[in-house]
């Protein structure tokens, strides 16, 4: 049913009214990441704005090791959750065998427990592996991830029995069907696992942080942390590696976006 | 489908292709549905449940990561030592109330922002983009941002806030406001996440039902309580659920916003049940005491699933 003109004004108020809120901190990330330092806490006209402060950064610190690291760190985690995820939950949505029950209940029961019981553990195998400090240490833990599996699990369960069926009279077998049926089928849902596990990883913190002790090994959000430890007097620079941090995130969401408005949709919530 | 697997096994007799035998294997639903699981059960058993077993028994022991082989048996003596411990309760306490502010607070304003973007047409998608933006921002970075904002006499937020009667302090800082900054800054992050639950919810409730609701007369405020809270039921159980969930791991906020200071700081007014976990394994190397305290955590999280679930089911 329409609104009146009444209480359409109202929504748009009220929507606009919060969403200041939620610019605001992007604003002056964004604002005071383009100052210089004298400008620092004063409102200036855009003609002031100036770039050193990417240069800066750039020059000064160890940023762009930090990019490569959860450059590699993320696609590394990425490949192998689509893979992993997907091949899982293939098997457990479509193919019949004794101890699917058992391994689903397994997989299933992941989302249940929370990190903080496996990193003691995790964290000593890394130091025995001597992986601390090193790519394996931050991606083999994390290829695989419970909730990912439920929700492509979600998705085969949905596809119509009559495609496999036909296509099984076409000669192909099951490795076919996946491969041929299943994933070109899939790419929405490819797309959810890809923004999920993508943020997932990108924004990590506490795994990168215990995992590595060395600079040089640093993921992204690790960096800025210790660089807001260091510059904090220096908003201009801190706010120069929230923004670097930040953009790569959101150029990921806006083109994923749609798919993970309908995964959110589909499996109901990220748990 | 083993009927199909017992026919192709019939015929491969010996005159049989190697083309065709491979074919055959790959139409094997146990071959394959062994073959697809197997890279998930080996990468699980032994980064989770391997690490979950290891887990359970350290608790039981007293146990460092200094020195490993040195492990006692001690029985529930970790159990027992944090339930003596104050910072344990203090940093419960820390979580709770966080829990009990913020999930309900974030819950309503993500209700009443995705009731009124569900009835907009114009601009829908640039708001819920808007909204939606704070979730897939790294926390490190939300942290330090926020910090700049609740900072004395710089800080915008600080400054907005004295028109409301609050000092002006660095928040972050404040023995007496790092806590109230820390659920600030979860339901600034939180909140646009579940309007979007919300807004898939409100599309899977029939229009018809509003309309039946016109005819009975029933105005935008009844139809709300009435029609949408009700039928929303569902939704907001897993937005309880899930917030009480992320709330009680809080941790890189924390931790961001001691800076070098100590877990918790200032002086453990931001201590929360993880953040007690994590100071206690990692700067304390105590690795079976930090594993009781993680069971802790655990079995806390599924308690409370279990109890809001009985909440919410004796309502209505």
């Amino acid at each position: 049913m329409a609104d009146s003109r009444k209480a359409k004004f109202l929504r748009y108020l009220l929507l606009f009214f919060f969403s200041i809120f939620f610019i605001v901190p992007f604003g002056y990330a964004i604002y005071t990441s383009l100052l210089s330092k004298e400008d620092i806490g004063h409102l200036v006209p855009p003609t002031r704005f100036t770039f050193e402060n990417y240069v800066d950064i750039f020059t000064t610190s160890d940023i762009l090791i930090w990019y490569k690291n959860s450059i590699i760190v993320t696609f590394g985690i990425l490949i192998g959750n689509l893979i992993v995820n997907t091949t899982a939950a293939y098997s457990l949505a479509r193919l019949n065998y004794r101890g699917r029950g058992v391994v689903f209940f397994l997989v299933i029961g992941m989302m249940m427990v929370p990190y903080q019981v496996m990193i003691i553990p995790i964290f000593s195998m890394i130091v025995d592996l001597k992986w601390l400090n090193s790519y394996q240490g931050l991606i083999i833990p994390f290829l695989f991830q419970g909730f990912l599996v439920f929700l492509m699990r979600q998705f085969f369960l949905t596809v119509p029995r009559e495609l496999e069926e036909a296509a099984e009279v076409d000669g192909l077998n099951k490795i076919g069907i996946f491969f041929r049926i299943m994933l070109p089928l899939s790419k929405g849902a490819i797309g959810t696992q890809i923004i999920f596990s993508f943020t997932g990883t990108w924004n990590s913190f506490v795994w990168p942080v215990t995992l590595v002790n060395d600079s040089r090994w640093y993921v992204m959000t690790v960096g800025l942390n210790t660089l807001k430890n260091r510059y904090f007097e220096w908003p201009n620079l801190t706010m120069t590696g929230v923004v670097l941090l930040t953009v790569p995130i959101i150029i990921v969401f806006l083109l994923f976006q749609r798919h993970m408005v309908q995964g959110i949709a589909t499996t109901g919530l990220k748990g | 489908m083993t009927p199909s697997t017992e026919m192709n096994r019939s015929m491969s007799k010996p005159k049989q292709s190697f083309r065709s035998r491979l074919y055959g294997l790959g139409n094997s639903s146990t071959f394959v549905g062994y073959l697809f699981v197997a890279p998930i059960l080996i990468l699980m058993g032994i980064w989770f449940y391997y690490p979950l077993l290891q887990s359970f028994i350290y608790s039981f022991q007293d146990i460092s990561f200094l020195n490993p082989d040195a492990a006692t048996f001690v029985g529930l003596d970790n159990y027992i030592e944090i339930m003596k411990d104050k910072d344990f309760w203090t940093a419960l306490s820390h979580s709770f109330l966080l829990t009990v502010v913020a999930v309900p607070l974030q819950a309503i304003l993500a209700l009443v922002i995705a009731v009124n973007l569900n009835k907009v047409l114009r601009f829908k998608g640039l708001f819920r983009t808007l909204y939606y933006m704070p979730y897939i921002t790294s926390t490190i970075a939300v942290t330090t941002v926020f910090m700049y904002l609740f900072m004395q006499q710089e800080g915008i937020a600080t400054q907005f806030l004295t028109w409301f009667g609050f000092p002006d302090v660095s928040w972050y800082a404040n023995v007496k406001y790092a806590l109230l900054f820390l659920m600030i800054l979860t339901i600034w992050t939180y909140t646009g996440f579940y309007m979007v639950v919300y807004l898939g919810g409100l599309q899977t409730i029939p229009n018809d039902i509003y309309e039946a609701g016109l005819v009975d007369g029933a105005n935008g405020w009844q139809q709300f309580w009435k029609l949408t809270v009700p039928m929303l039921k569902p939704v907001t159980y897993l937005v309880i659920m899930s917030g009480i969930i992320n709330v009680m791991q809080l941790f890189d906020q924390p931790y961001a916003l001691a800076r070098n200071g100590s877990l918790g700081s200032p002086a453990g007014a931001t201590s929360t049940i993880v953040t007690y976990f994590y100071s206690q394994a990692f700067s304390f190397n105590r690795s079976g005491y930090g594993s009781a305290a993680a069971f802790i955590i655990f079995a806390l999280i599924i308690g409370l699933s279990f109890l809001q679930r009985r909440f919410m089911k004796e309502e209505i």
